[in-house]
C-alpha cells in the first residue's frame, strides 16, 4: 500500500459522501493508530484484502448515519434490515474505491455488511489505522487494518 | 605470635570475625582489609596500592595478627597462577609488557626486575641453582633446562656459548584489577533516566517521508510490527500521530527501534529518547 494509493482511496470514499449532500462536505477527522480491539460502531462495511500484507479495510458507521443517508435517498423506513441495507451500499461504494486505488497490488474479497457482534467475532487485525469522517453531525470511522508479513503466515 | 612470612604469590582473605570495636588501623592495613577479597596476590594488592613490598608484608603480617585476614589454601592451579600474578612491581602498558615478552635476552626491560621479581621466583630459582650445581656434578645427565636457568648459565658459566635466551611466556593473573585511575561505580554520578519519545520517533519518520500521509501510512508500518499486548502493556491503546508518550519499558523500545530498522531501514538516532528528570 503505497501513500498515493492510500490517498486516492480515502480521496474517493469522501467524495462519497460529498455527493449525497453537496452542500454538507464531509470532514475529515484527525487520525490516529489504534491497537487491541477494532474501534467499531453500529453497522460496519468490510472488505479483505491481501497483497504485500494481509488484513481489511472497513467503514463502521453509526445507525444515525445510516439514517441519515437512507433519508437522502427518499427512504424513510429505518428498520435494521434497511439499515444493513444502506450499510450494504457503503460496502459496495468501499469495495470499487479499493479496487480503483489499489489495483493489481491487492486482492480484494467480497465486501460483507456486519452489525458489531459479528464483526467482533472476526479476528481482526490489531494494529489500525483510523481515519474518522465527520458529517452532518455524524461520525464514521474509515479503518485501515494490516498485519506484517511475517505475522499473516 | 612468631611473626608470619608473606610470599608474594600468597593469596588472602577476610576472616568471618567482626572487626573489633575501636579498631584503628593505618590506611593501607584498612585498604588491603577491604581489598582482599582470596582472589589477588599479596604481590599485586601491594602493586595495586602502590605500597612497597616490605610495607604491604608488614601491614598483611599485621591484618593475620588480628586475625582480621587470614591466608587462603590454594590447588596446585590456583598457586601457579598466583605465582605467575606475583610478577614484576614494575607497572607496565599493555605495549610494553607485549614489547617485554617479545625482546631477546638483554632487553632492558627484563633487566629492570628488581628484587621484587626475583623474590617471587626466589624458590624456583634457588631450586635451579641447585639443579645446576647437580647437573655439573653428574656427568652424563642433560636435564632440559627452564627457561631461567637457561640464562642463568649463559650469565654464570665463563666459556660457555651463548645461547639465545628464550623469555619466559607472559604470565596472567586471577584476574586483572582495575587501574588505581579507574573510577569506581560509587564514583560515578547516578545515570539519568531516558525515555523514548513515541513523537520524536514519529517526527523523525515524517520527515523521511514526501508528504504528512506517506509519513503517517510509514509510522503505521512501523507500529503494525508491534505485538499489541506490549502496547497496551505500556497504556498505548489508541495513539494520534500528533502525540507524545514517552515509552520507559525496554522491551517496547527494543521492538520499536528494530521495526523501524526493518521496516523502513532506519536507524533511531539518539536525540530519540529525552532525559526524564
Amino acid at each position: 500500500m503505497n501513500p498515493e494509493q492510500f490517498k486516492l482511496f480515502r480521496r474517493i470514499t469522501l467524495d462519497y459522501f460529498a455527493k449525497l449532500a453537496p452542500r454538507e462536505e464531509p470532514v475529515m477527522g484527525e487520525p490516529h493508530m489504534h491497537f487491541g480491539d477494532p474501534e467499531l460502531l453500529d453497522y460496519t462495511s468490510l472488505i479483505e484484502i491481501d497483497g504485500e500484507y494481509q488484513g481489511c479495510i472497513y467503514l463502521s458507521s453509526p445507525i444515525t448515519m445510516l439514517k441519515d443517508v437512507l433519508m437522502i435517498n427518499g427512504e424513510l423506513r429505518d428498520t435494521p434490515d434497511r439499515l444493513k441495507d444502506m450499510c450494504q451500499e457503503f460496502s459496495n461504494v468501499l469495495s470499487g474505491n479499493a479496487s480503483k486505488a489499489f489495483g493489481g497490488n491487492w486482492r480484494i474479497s467480497v465486501p460483507r455488511t456486519l452489525t458489531r457482534p459479528e464483526v467482533q467475532a472476526l479476528d481482526l487485525p490489531e494494529s489500525t489505522f483510523v481515519m474518522p469522517i465527520n458529517w452532518r453531525d455524524n461520525q464514521s470511522l474509515l479503518v485501515v487494518g494490516l498485519r506484517a508479513a511475517q505475522e499473516s503466515a | 605470635m612468631s611473626p608470619r612470612s608473606v610470599l608474594p604469590q600468597s593469596v588472602y582473605r577476610r576472616t568471618d570475625a567482626p572487626l573489633p570495636e575501636g579498631l584503628r588501623l593505618k590506611a593501607l592495613e584498612w585498604a588491603l582489609y577491604f581489598a582482599v577479597t582470596g582472589r589477588h596476590g599479596a604481590a599485586e594488592l601491594g602493586r595495586q596500592m602502590r605500597a612497597e613490598a616490605s610495607e604491604s608484608d608488614e601491614a598483611l603480617t599485621r591484618l593475620m595478627t588480628l586475625g582480621l585476614i587470614e591466608e587462603q589454601e590454594l590447588d596446585a592451579s590456583e598457586y601457579v597462577h598466583a605465582l605467575a600474578a606475583a610478577g614484576s612491581r614494575e607497572e607496565r602498558t599493555l605495549r610494553e609488557f607485549l614489547m617485554a615478552a617479545a625482546q631477546p635476552a638483554a632487553d632492558p626491560v627484563e633487566a629492570k626486575e628488581g628484587s621484587e621479581a626475583r623474590r617471587a621466583q626466589q624458590e624456583t630459582v634457588a631450586d635451579s641453582a641447585t639443579t645446576r650445581q647437580a647437573v655439573q656434578t653428574l656427568p652424563g645427565v642433560s636435564p632440559r633446562p627452564g627457561p631461567r636457568e637457561v640464562a642463568d648459565i649463559t650469565l654464570h658459566v665463563p666459556g660457555a656459548t651463548p645461547r639465545p635466551r628464550r623469555t619466559a611466556p607472559p604470565a596472567f593473573g586471577f584476574k586483572p584489577l582495575p587501574s588505581p585511575n579507574d573510577d569506581n561505580k560509587e564514583s560515578l554520578p547516578m545515570s539519568v533516566p531516558r525515555r523514548l519519545s513515541l513523537r520524536a520517533l514519529m517526527n523523525l519518520i515524517e520527515s523521511q517521508a514526501d508528504s504528512r500521509e506517506a509519513g503517517q501510512l510509514d509510522i503505521y508500518r512501523v507500529f503494525v510490527r508491534i505485538d499489541t499486548t506490549l502496547l497496551k502493556r505500556n497504556g498505548i491503546v489508541t495513539l494520534r500521530f500528533t502525540e507524545d508518550r514517552l515509552v520507559s519499558d525496554p522491551e517496547l523500545e527494543q521492538a520499536l527501534v528494530l521495526s523501524l530498522k526493518k521496516t523502513l531501514g532506519l536507524n533511531c538516532p539518539e536525540n530519540v529518547w529525552v532525559e526524564v528528570a
